[in-house]
């Protein structure tokens, strides 16, 4: 009661100080005026103290993830580092078939950085939670020094429940297995380095950055056969694939000519020597189905805003185990290998 | 629209003015226009290759049909 | 139209494809007894791995992938140098992505990074000056490296900072040619090339005629190709059908893009700053005579082995390669990739060894990479 009469905390500043991690007034100022004012946790404890019906059913799983986020830039065409920070965790979420419930934040703040930059991050976090259906419950701030860091990092974890019966399991693909994305690849990575400017292009690629548990739940409903599904983040749709196909002990063989990717981002790839392949991104998933679903899965990611895209790209293979092959547009195969540390520009 | 960057056309800039260039094609390499391409030399190469790809149509087709008529 | 998308129709490939495989059964190669031709372009070597093209070919021909990608010939010393450079306070090296994992004797560009120097990524030259530009109180060195391709590139930024009197800007020159190399290829006396797809970017800028003395002295064909899948196939075909016809000609393909005669603003923003130095050193290869090119002392100023009294010959030169190193045999086709005894064991593209695991331009980091061994295993 006394917190609803006392005026709301205001942070003065224009940029974030020492003071701001230092425990005080100051701190609790920027808690509550950037961020707690816009998540509106249920509760200001040091816990959030939760409850949800479908934990109570039979069967039912809790699932628990956590990812760290850091991005340079912080904002970028498409979202911010708390758009990714916030879709990124679901999606771990979704991808195992849960349906995510809430999230907490933590966020490393680097000595100097603007506030307001630190309320459009909370306002991208807050809108990609509403539309992903996720509560931001908790959460903590430290202040670092200048130099110690790199503006902000954000760390989230995430809570959710796989509903009784769901199980996603990457070893559980068999061959013959239909292999689907839900939409064009690379954009994000594409993106990212177009607006690090230090190659100087211009582009208007946007990250793909979206939360995916609608599209998830369409495609389990559809088609509850599907054996499992990873989001295409760092390392790219290969890193996915490869690590399938590890578990697995299957092969698989997509076709470059299925791949979905915008002119833009084939620009991109050609003016730097990258490979789309191995671009990051922010909502894109490719999940394996037995093939009597695979129709009924395309057709449900289709039917959802973030699977307009979707495309069957390839299938698991009782050939080459462990190896992703594919299918050049000539018929010629090659081997597409995890890669190789960070992927740096071939030009010369 | 596509992917912008600027370029340095120095290599590829005759006795005429920059606006001649618009509307060509050029091949870049590290920030430079290094060559116009040839349109005509481009139509020319693409001619033989179309007319290899129809041959090699055509001769699969005999073959299939050479193959209907032998079963 | 975009003179890229036409080049890589599978329809028409079909067509050079049987053309191929035709030319060479009336040649008489064999899987056995196979006609030898080399790619000498890392690109072209990219190109075959990425679209698999070296699978679509009959066995009676076999690729040799040669040493035309600048990143895996560059020795080590110079890497050695570059990062003796980035490391002087106030510097700020910028380079091409392709070098910043080539191994040095004592680190990469990549691992000096992790150390504090001050190493960027740049696309072009150009961008390395606009860094100058904007750090005044700070000395911008771009690491130049590459072929006749990228060489022009060079050389208009230095002219254009001598315009400039962007006096804070410098250049590491590894600039080399690809004619030499070949020569030394060709002198070989265990050489067994059949003919050659020849560079169609460095062409462009040196047009065709530096490649006469192949056909003229050497009796080989040599066609001038360009970098799309269909481009690729067709010089194969043109050499295979040089090779039938019992011809050795310098042929081009890639006439939408490379003029007989170069590019005649390139060459003389070239002879304008550079010279040639006596010799130079390749990885994989030794020393090989005016095969590559310094900065003229007019431009001294410009010129980082100047400036910061590093540079060719003044260090202790190692040219041996690291043991059971075998990128020598590979690049002369005498052994693949993969009969080398360290391929994939103590040489991978995470810890290179020697040179061709560098880039994957590279003939060794290609068939790690895409195939090679693992993929006929597999299909």
């Amino acid at each position: 009661m006394n917190q609803q009469l006392r005026p709301p905390r205001r942070v003065v500043a224009d940029r974030v100080t020492l003071a701001h991690g230092g425990g005080g007034k100051a701190m609790r100022d920027l808690i509550e005026d950037v961020f707690t004012s816009v998540f509106a946790p249920p509760g200001m404890e040091d816990q959030a103290r939760l409850m949800h019906p479908s934990l109570l059913e039979p069967g039912a799983q809790l699932a628990f993830t956590t990812d760290s986020f850091v991005v340079s830039p912080m904002e970028f065409p498409g979202g911010d580092i708390g758009t990714i920070a916030v879709c990124g965790t679901v999606n771990d979420l979704v991808v195992g078939g849960a349906r995510p419930l809430w999230l907490s934040a933590a966020f490393i703040i680097e000595e100097g950085v603007p506030i307001t930059i630190l309320r459009r991050i909370a306002a991208s976090m807050q809108r990609a939670a509403e539309a992903a259906g996720v509560r931001i419950v908790t959460g903590d701030t430290k202040v670092v020094g200048k130099g110690s860091g790199d503006g902000v990092f954000v760390t989230t974890s995430g809570v959710g429940v796989i509903p009784p019966g769901r199980t996603l399991i990457a070893s559980s693909v068999q061959p013959g297995d239909v292999a689907i994305v839900n939409g064009v690849l690379g954009d994000h990575g594409a993106a990212i380095l177009a607006a690090r400017g230090d190659m100087a292009l211009t582009t208007d690629i946007q990250s793909d950055c979206q939360p995916l548990n609608r599209l998830m739940e369409a495609v389990l409903a559809a088609a509850p056969a599907v054996r499992c599904a990873r989001d295409a983040t760092r390392g790219g749709l290969a890193s996915a694939l490869n690590e399938i196909a590890d578990a697995a002990g299957v092969g698989v063989e997509i076709m470059e000519a299925d791949l979905p990717l915008r002119a833009e981002v084939k620009g991109v790839c050609e003016i730097l020597g990258l490979d789309p392949l191995y671009l990051a991104n922010e909502g894109t998933l490719v999940l394996f189905v037995p093939p009597d679903q695979a129709e009924a899965a395309l057709c449900a990611m289709q039917a959802t805003e973030a699977g307009r895209g979707a495309r069957v790209i390839g299938r698991a293979t009782t050939a080459h185990p462990r190896t992703v092959i594919m299918k050049t547009v000539f018929g010629g195969g090659r081997i597409v290998d995890m890669l190789v540390g960070e992927q740096l520009p071939r030009i010369c | 629209m596509g992917v912008r960057r600027q370029v340095n056309v120095a290599c590829i800039l005759k006795d005429e003015p920059i606006e001649a260039l618009i509307g060509t094609w050029s091949l870049i390499h590290v920030g430079f226009a290094m060559s116009r391409i040839n349109e005509e030399e481009a139509a020319l190469t693409l001619d033989v290759l179309r007319q290899l790809g129809e041959a090699q149509v055509e001769i699969e087709a005999m073959q299939a049909s050479e193959r209907m008529l032998a079963s | 139209m975009n003179y890229a998308d036409e080049f890589r129709d599978p329809v028409a490939a079909r067509g050079v494809l049987a053309a191929i495989a035709r030319v060479t059964d009336e040649i008489g190669a064999t899987k056995e007894k196979p006609v030898h031709i080399m790619e000498i372009c890392g690109g072209h070597t990219h190109a075959i791995f990425r679209y698999g093209l070296d699978k679509l070919t009959p066995p009676g021909l076999e690729f040799i992938h040669g040493p035309g990608c600048p990143v895996c010939v560059l020795p080590m010393s110079r890497i050695d140098e570059c990062v003796e450079i980035a490391e002087r306070p106030g510097v700020i090296m910028t380079t091409f992505g392709d070098a910043m994992r080539v191994p040095g004797h004592r680190k990469s560009l990549i691992q000096a990074k992790a150390d504090g120097a001050d190493i960027r990524m740049v696309y072009s030259p150009l961008d390395a000056l606009e860094l100058a530009r904007r750090h005044p109180d700070r000395e911008v060195v771009f690491f130049g490296l590459g072929f006749e391709t990228t060489t022009p590139s060079t050389a208009l930024t230095i002219l254009q900072a001598a315009a400039d009197n962007q006096t804070n800007f410098s250049v590491f020159c590894n600039h080399i040619t690809v004619p030499p190399p070949i020569k030394a290829l060709l002198d070989d006396p265990h050489m067994i090339l059949d003919g050659f797809v020849g560079p169609g970017h460095v062409s462009m800028v040196i047009g065709v005629r530096p490649y006469d003395f192949i056909a003229r002295d050497y009796g080989k064909p040599i066609v001038v190709a360009g970098f799309e899948p269909l481009d690729l196939l067709q010089s194969v075909l043109m050499v295979l059908e040089q090779i039938r016809d019992g011809r050795a000609e310098v042929e081009n393909q890639y006439s939408r893009v490379v003029p007989d005669d170069g590019n005649p603003v390139s060459l003389a923003a070239c002879a304008e700053v550079y010279e040639p130095r006596p010799s130079f050193e390749w990885r994989g290869l030794g020393e090989i005579d005016a095969s590559g090119v310094r900065i003229r002392p007019a431009y001294a100023a410009w010129d980082a082995e100047v400036k910061f009294g590093v540079g060719y010959g003044k260090g202790p030169r190692m040219v041996a390669e690291p043991d059971g190193c075998r990128c020598g045999d590979v690049m002369t086709g005498r052994i693949k990739p993969h009969a080398c005894p360290q391929f994939g064991k103590g040489c991978t593209p995470e810890m290179p060894l020697g040179a061709l695991m560098v880039s994957s331009e590279g003939a060794c980091a290609a068939y790690y990479q895409y195939g090679g061994l693992r993929l006929e295993e597999a299909l």
